[in-house]
């Protein structure tokens, strides 16, 4: 009796672990990153969205849901979170990126997140300002492969 | 994988302090220096978190909040230093130590780097605006979504699309249009790039030789978009966006073939033409010569046809960043269809039957942003288009001529955006038919001058609301003045998840009957002119309604429904029911009326299957004398849908796409006419499994029309008779009932409901180089 409670117990953990309700991943201001820089440098995950992209809403509540993909995020890295449809300026690594009135994309989500003459959405972008570090993932990351990836990084493989 | 400085300094510095720590004793003698200095950008600010080292021996550090930046333990001697940071061009310069107590100082002034430009919506406003933020609804189709069902032409993918049916409005020579929620093809404005290229004469045949290599998306918009396009946009309008060279892969080739014995070939090739002009070179080729006779009526069930297209583009690098390109685009298409033991030397005559086409076609067209602070834009096209035709022993040849050219002035302001354009458009029309025949016999081709001005505002009055309001003028060197406006609303909800868009519009379209029916062409009927053809106008309202649902359990769901109510004040409709033997052309006494509902539903899973189904429920009507009728050939409902799944672990896709059409009403041949006077319902249905080899390769095939269904085997009417030898005619002009014809039909190969080609397998390859 008490083993069978014991299995209930740890399955129904697993599975709350799983769906880690309330659990989210902490995004990081664009305007205060130098300051975090400054008093901890970490490299950064830049998300690239757009509010009509589905797969963007799917990588926010599928991958960046996922408790373990929360932990090695929030610890290892800021998390910055770009609408490529912004409208306003933002700063970013000393330059101010001003979307201007072409009605085309944020320059900076072109700046980080265009590979091939194309941007994709969503785009995961890593890149750490200490050695100008950058890797660009478009499309759909599954909560796997990034894990990997960012594991990999850790460890140094990357 | 876009890497600026592979080189982990942080792993690098340790190995090097590991390297000078045992090296240390041996080279005592040897002295080290430092290198100090600042980045700054152009303007003199610092810039901090830049990288500057000497890449060789992996030694450096990260410039300070004042841009500042000290290196030391530098081995004496020349290095190559680099200051290098995200979002500015990297710079590298040489710099010697020498020790003692000099220290070299160097400071780097970093420019911002490039960013070139994206791609997004264009059609709905003429602005480049994703879907969402449109008032007006624009559906995207990216040339991904047509690949599940690959067809040699864009006007047989168009068929994957809700509400959109390519038809084919003659058996023998299977030329088509495209109608959008049921209303005819000449209400269809096909642009590509923006530009009204494919028009009037060209729109029978204009669409098949647009090389498919280069398209980048199409977008669709249905209901009338006359106040930013002018004449023709009234039914809906088609753009076809092809690629920037910059976005194309190097060479990409797709070649593909069924067991018909047709040939499809596309090929894409990118190239650099001097360091600041990139070129986009396309060409298609598609080969179809086996003449098949499956329903047994003496006629080819295909048309066949060799065509060629080649399309360059080329995109210039300003030192402004501004836009500026030029495209052509040339085809030469021969495709003929008719009685089986037809060879080239019958052409025109009347022995054996046949209709003939040779097609000569070029075009033109750029876009030039001036070098003014403001955003003015010039864009400009020119097409030629001549068709040598015979349509049994009637010749049709006919030239035309279109020059177009628009400036357009876009201004934001606070929470206005306003777009200011004039447009000019020149006609030329020439052909050997009554239609460009003056009344003293002599030969008038038709000019026509159209000269426009619009203004359109789109006001954003908060995030959830917006509102755009167009106004045009043109004015028609044949009809005087054109009057159109248009008022779009959209609600979008906090969550970006619900759209509503409500819009009046109207549309309007000068005809051109010749060059737009192909039904007049065909030999059998005369056509007849019901006095002066005034334009077409139509009145439009439109509701449409996006819902996006994300469920925890990984799967997305959208549904975008859409309800349309399209009244037109003036119609020019075929006529072929008064008199068998006659179309007749003529303004409409009375209305016509298009309403229906249509509902899109997507559903993706992250597991990789996606379902897309669509279904549109119509009813268009005219309205004549007081008398309602339905109009031909529009099926009340149509559905379409495309299933995909990939298996990622064998990179192995599986699409399973389908349209099923209602009845149609079918143009008979008087009272007396036996066949039936609607279609059946029918499904075409595909197959199709593509398998990537490697990162260059992937091969696809399937199976096409798997129910195998056609047409009715007598759609042509007295197929065996094409000259109508045999069809005794009575003094009134009308067909005679004879025991050798005793319904009274004459040869008729507008009966024409399915494209007459049963089920068949195809196998492609495509090749790219990125």
């Amino acid at each position: 009796m008490k083993g069978i409670v014991v299995i209930w117990t740890v399955l129904l953990m697993g599975f709350s672990a799983g769906i880690s309700n309330g659990q989210a991943l902490p995004w990081s201001s664009i305007a205060h990153l130098g300051d975090s820089l400054r008093a901890k440098p970490k490299p950064l995950m830049v998300f690239i969205y757009t509010d009509w992209c589905k797969y963007c809403k799917m990588q926010e509540n599928i991958t960046f849901k996922d408790s373990e993909v929360i932990d090695l995020l929030a610890k290892k890295f800021y998390c910055l979170k770009i609408d490529a449809e912004d409208e306003k300026n933002l700063a970013f690594m000393g330059r101010n990126y001003d979307p201007g009135s072409e009605g085309d994309f944020h320059p900076l989500a072109r700046m980080l997140g265009m590979e091939k003459g194309k941007l994709l959405f969503p785009t995961t972008v890593f890149y750490s300002p200490l050695d100008q570090y950058f890797q660009i993932f478009q499309g759909f990351q599954r909560t796997k492969d990034l894990k990997r990836f960012i594991q990999e990084m850790n460890d140094g493989k990357r | 994988m876009k890497i600026i400085n592979v080189n982990l300094i942080k792993y690098s510095a340790f190995l090097f302090s590991l390297l000078v720590a045992l090296t240390y004793q041996q080279v005592e003698a040897q002295e080290e220096g430092e290198i100090t200095g600042k980045v700054v950008d152009e303007n003199g600010a610092p810039l901090e978190f830049a990288n500057v080292g000497i890449r060789k021996i992996s030694l450096g550090g990260i410039t300070d909040e004042n841009g500042s930046f000290v290196i030391q333990n530098v081995p004496l001697g020349t290095h190559s230093l680099t200051a290098s940071l995200i979002g500015f061009e990297q710079q590298q310069i040489r710099i010697e130590v020498t020790g003692g107590n000099l220290s070299p100082s160097h400071n780097f002034i970093l420019s911002e780097s490039a960013t070139s430009l994206g791609e997004v919506v264009v059609s709905g406003t003429m602005k480049e605006v994703s879907k969402l933020d449109s008032p007006v609804p624009v559906e995207v189709y990216s040339a991904n979504f047509f690949r599940a069902n690959p067809t040699p032409s864009v006007f047989e993918s168009l068929q994957n699309v809700n509400g959109v049916r390519p038809q084919i409005n003659c058996n023998v020579c299977n030329t088509g249009d495209i109608h959008i929620n049921g209303l005819e093809g000449p209400y269809t404005m096909v642009l590509i790039d923006g530009m009204p290229i494919v028009s009037g004469l060209s729109s029978v045949y204009g669409l098949t030789g647009i090389p498919q290599a280069l398209i980048e998306r199409i977008e669709i918009v249905k209901g009338p978009a006359s106040t930013l396009y002018g004449s023709e946009a009234v039914g809906g309008l088609i753009n076809i966006i092809t690629k920037k060279p910059a976005a194309a892969p190097l060479i990409s080739a797709d070649v593909f073939s069924t067991d018909w014995g047709d040939v499809n070939t596309d090929l894409g090739l990118r190239y650099n033409l001097t360091n600041k002009t990139q070129g986009l070179l396309g060409i298609n080729y598609f080969n179809y010569q086996n003449p098949l006779d499956k329903n047994g009526d003496g006629f080819t069930d295909v048309t066949l046809q060799n065509r060629i297209s080649i399309f360059n583009k080329l995109s210039f690098d300003r030192k402004s960043g501004k836009n500026f390109s030029i495209a052509g685009r040339y085809v030469y298409e021969d495709r003929w269809g008719g009685e089986m033991d037809w060879t080239s030397e019958y052409r025109g005559g009347d022995e054996i039957y046949a209709e003939s086409i040779y097609t000569n076609r070029w075009e033109m067209f750029g876009v030039y942003q001036l070098p003014v602070d403001e955003l003015i834009n010039f864009q400009f096209s020119t097409n030629g288009h001549n068709q040598n035709s015979v349509y049994g022993d009637s010749p049709f040849i006919a030239d035309q001529y279109i020059g177009f050219g628009q400036l357009t002035w876009n201004k934001p302001l606070d929470h206005h955006d306003l777009l200011f354009g004039m447009a000019y458009r020149y006609t030329f029309y020439d052909d050997n038919t009554p239609a460009t025949t003056a009344a003293n016999n002599l030969n008038e081709p038709s000019i026509t001058h159209l000269p426009g001005a619009f203004l359109q505002d789109e006001i954003t009055f908060s995030d959830n609301h917006k509102l755009l309001m167009g106004m045009r003028y043109d004015y028609n060197s044949l009809h005087g003045s054109i009057l159109s406006p248009r008022i779009n609303y959209k609600w979008t909800s906090d969550n970006r998840n619900n759209v509503v868009r409500m819009s009046v519009g109207n549309g309007y379209r000068v005809a051109n009957v010749f060059t737009e029916d192909h039904a007049a062409l065909t030999g059998a009927r005369e056509v007849v002119f019901d006095g002066e053809l005034s334009p077409e106008t139509s009145w439009n309202a439109n509701l449409n309604v996006v819902k996006k649902i994300y469920t925890t359990n990984q799967l997305f769901i959208s549904l975008d429904g859409s309800a349309f109510y399209t009244y037109f004040n003036n119609a020019i409709l075929p006529d072929y029911e008064t008199d068998p033997n006659k179309i007749i052309y003529g303004n409409l006494d009375g209305h016509a009326v298009s309403k229906g509902a249509s509902l899109n539903v997507e559903m993706s899973w992250i597991n990789g299957l996606n379902i897309i189904a669509g279904g549109t429920l119509m009813d268009v009507s005219v309205t004549e004398n007081d008398v309602t009728y339905r109009q031909l050939l529009t099926e009340r409902f149509s559905g379409v849908w495309s299933i995909g799944y990939t298996i990622p672990s064998l990179a192995l896709t599986v699409d399973y796409t389908g349209n099923l059409y209602g009845p149609m009403r079918l143009p008979l041949l008087g009272a007396l006419d036996d066949r039936p006077g609607y279609s059946p319902w029918y499904s075409l249905q595909n197959l199709q499994l593509s398998k990537r080899l490697a990162s260059k390769w992937e091969v696809y095939g399937g199976v096409k029309n798997i129910l195998n269904f056609t047409p009715a085997a007598n759609s042509i009417a007295r197929s065996f008779d094409p000259f109508d030898r045999n069809v005794v005619f009575g003094g009134d002009g009308q067909v005679v009932p004879t025991p050798e014809n005793p319904t009274a039909l004459t040869f008729d190969p507008s009966y024409v409901y399915a494209p007459n080609q049963g089920r068949r397998a195809f196998l492609g390859v495509r090749f790219t180089i990125d």
